[in-house]
Order: structure tokens, then sequence, then C-alpha cells
């Protein structure tokens, strides 16, 4: 990537505090002139791009050091803390009092470790430019990008994978960017805000009756799994009205050890049903017999 | 059915409401009161921090660990706790 060399005072203040970030030192407060923001610029990424040229070795040690000293967490501003997070990929809630010695704390691990990482890829690279041919040079540039993220998500065997697969899949898309979409937003700022679910029939807000997907929590999955194996409520109480229909036949079947006074029970009703005055004095004989 | 606490069923099933904090999952007598000292008396002050903290688990549970010295396992029952509520009123 060719490196321009820009007179940092023709830069806007947007731009000079964006680039400072980039480059690991530590914001001003935010109410500071633009030659405040002009001069640390010229100290600083100026001095990395001259590190760069001189002999690497120094350049790590230098570096490391300065990430140690110039990025103090205890001494950003809430919002420096804020970027500090962003730029690895932390996406930082409020920083209030009750939370800054949280992040305070996340954003020095996160240093310690980056700063480890830096120093063992520069050692990589130079072997890796050793082995690899020039005609590989996107694979190359992959695999170094993503020692990083290898620390944190992947194994080392994965790399060489998705650099295979993503070359073939989409190489108009940078493969690093699109593995990273998911922790850095790709608005501008790095900004962006999710809809929150409106609060039903508010403000003369039309009730929203279909929600999109909410993914569930544990308990309610496994419930409705269970339920899915149950056996429904309305069959269960069908199946015991039926039961107990039969049990009631049965009973009385066994009460008086003939069918007989069952089925007259029965000629009875049926007979009943046609003529009224024959049915009652079927019923009258009935009960005379008993 | 899982493996929650009668004490986080109990606290998930409803509004928290005015709740103490020792009606929190993983919290009991001893971490309760050092919770009250630092001013976290009731369950919704501690359902603030957490989600203050953006409900990201991992920082709750340091802050946990910070504040009333639960260990993890502790930690980890409240936050899940913390979690199933919101899931369910929030």
């Amino acid at each position: 990537m060719p490196v321009f060399v820009e007179d940092p005072s023709q830069l806007s203040k947007a731009r000079l505090k964006s680039d400072l970030i980039a480059h690991n030192v530590a914001l001003p407060p935010a109410t500071s002139r633009k030659g405040i923001y002009v001069e640390l610029h010229t100290r600083h990424v100026d001095q990395k791009k001259c590190a760069d040229f001189s002999s690497d070795e120094d350049a790590e040690t230098d570096e490391e050091t300065n990430y140690a000293e110039i990025l103090d967490p205890s001494s950003l501003t809430d919002d420096g803390l804020k970027a500090a997070l962003l730029q690895h990929g932390v996406k930082a809630g409020p920083i209030v009092a009750s939370t800054r010695a949280l992040y305070e704390r996340k954003l020095r691990n996160l240093l310690f470790s980056n700063g480890h990482d830096k120093v063992n890829d520069k050692v990589d690279e130079a072997d890796e430019a050793v082995l690899y041919s020039d005609s590989e040079e996107e694979e190359n540039s992959e695999e170094e990008e993503e020692k990083p993220a290898t620390e944190e998500i992947q194994t080392q065997t994965e790399p060489a994978d998705q650099c295979q697969e993503d070359d073939t899949q989409d190489p108009a898309l940078d493969p690093v960017q699109e593995r990273f979409k998911d922790l850095l937003a790709d608005t501008p700022t790095g900004i962006y805000a999710s809809r929150r679910r409106p609060i039903k029939g508010a403000a003369g807000r039309p009730v929203q009756y279909a929600y999109p997907e909410i993914p569930l929590s544990p308990t309610t999955l496994e419930r409705q799994e269970v339920e899915k194996r149950l056996v429904s409520l309305k069959i269960q109480i069908l199946v015991f009205f039926f039961v107990a229909i039969i049990l009631y036949v049965i009973y009385v079947c066994v009460e008086d050890y003939s069918f007989n006074p069952l089925l007259a029970l029965i000629d009875i009703l049926n007979q009943g049903l046609d003529t009224d005055e024959s049915g009652i004095q079927e019923v009258e004989e009935f009960l005379e017999v008993e | 059915m899982s493996s929650t606490s009668q004490k986080h069923r109990n606290f998930v099933a409803e509004p928290m409401a005015d709740k103490p904090v020792t009606a929190l999952a993983g919290i009991g007598d001893v971490l309760g009161g050092r919770l009250e000292e630092k001013g976290f008396d009731k369950a919704y002050v501690v359902l603030g921090q957490f989600l203050v903290l953006k409900k990201d688990e991992e920082l709750f549970l340091d802050w946990m660990k910070e504040a009333c010295g639960a260990n993890s396992k502790q930690a980890k029952d409240c936050a899940n706790c913390l979690k199933e509520w919101c899931d369910s009123f929030l």
C-alpha cells in the first residue's frame, strides 16, 4: 500500500484524530486546538514512518514500549478509551464510573496480548517471505493479517483452508474484512444502532403482531422440545372420556352377570324414540321384572 | 429439567419488582451483604449494572468478582439468572 506523505496541517481535525487512533496514540482532550493534534501527528505518525525505513528490530522494540507508554488506559478520556477498545474490535458500552475500571483492564489485556502478537508477526513475516514465492502474495498477506484473529478464535490450520475458500468464492471482497464484519461496524464512524422492538401500541404506533425471529432463551427452547414429544392435552381428555365410558359399560355388564338388562335398556331407548306410549309401557314392564 | 436452581426459577418466573439482591440466583447472605454495602441493595440495581455492561457476561463476571468476591460459579449463576429475566421481561 503506497504511503502518501501529507502535510499534517493540511489534514482536517477529524482526519488527524483518526490517524492518531490508527497509530495507537493517546488522544488529547476533545476540546484541544487543531495545532495540538498536528503536533502529536507529526511527532508520532511521522516518527513511525521514519522507523519503517530503519532496521526493523529497533522499530519493533521502540514501538512495543511506546504502546505501553503512550496508550496508558487510565490516562485516556472516556471517549479515547472507547475508541481504543473499538480499534481492538471490542464494542464497549457506556464508560461510566462503575464500568471504567473494567474497560481499562480489558484494554490492558488486549494491549498486552497484541504487543506480543505484533512481535511474533514481525518475526514470522521474515520467515514467510523466504518460504513463499511472490506469486502467492495474496495468501501471504492473508496469513499475516489473520495472526491476531487466530490467537483469539481460529486454530492454526484454519487460515490455510479459509484462504483457499475465499479465493475461489469471492476474490472481490477482502477476505479479512469479511471475517471481521461482525466485529467492526462498517459505518464511517464505527457507530451503529440496531432498531429497538417498539412498545406495543404506544404513542399511536400500530401494534406489530409479527415480530422478526428472536432467538429464544435456552429454557424456552428446552420447554418447546419437551412439549413437542408429549401428547397434546385435548387428545388426553378425549382418551380419558372414552376409557371412562368403556369402563362404565363393563361395570354395568358385570353388575348383573347378565347382558339382558343392558340390551333391554337399549331396546327401550330405541323404541322410546319411535312412540312415547309403547316406550313407557315397556319401561313399566322392565321395572316390574326387576 | 435443566441445571437451574429453584432460586433461579423463582426469580425468572415474574418481574423482579422490589426483590432484595439476595433473591438473585448465586447470591446468598454473605454476598448479598457485600453488595448492599456497595449500594446494590435491590436486585434491580444489579440488573442496572448488568445492562450498562451491555449484557456482556464476561464483563459482568469480572465486575461481580471485584464487587463482592463472588466465585465464578456464583457469578455465572447470577449472570444467567439476569440474562433469562431480561429475555422474558425486558
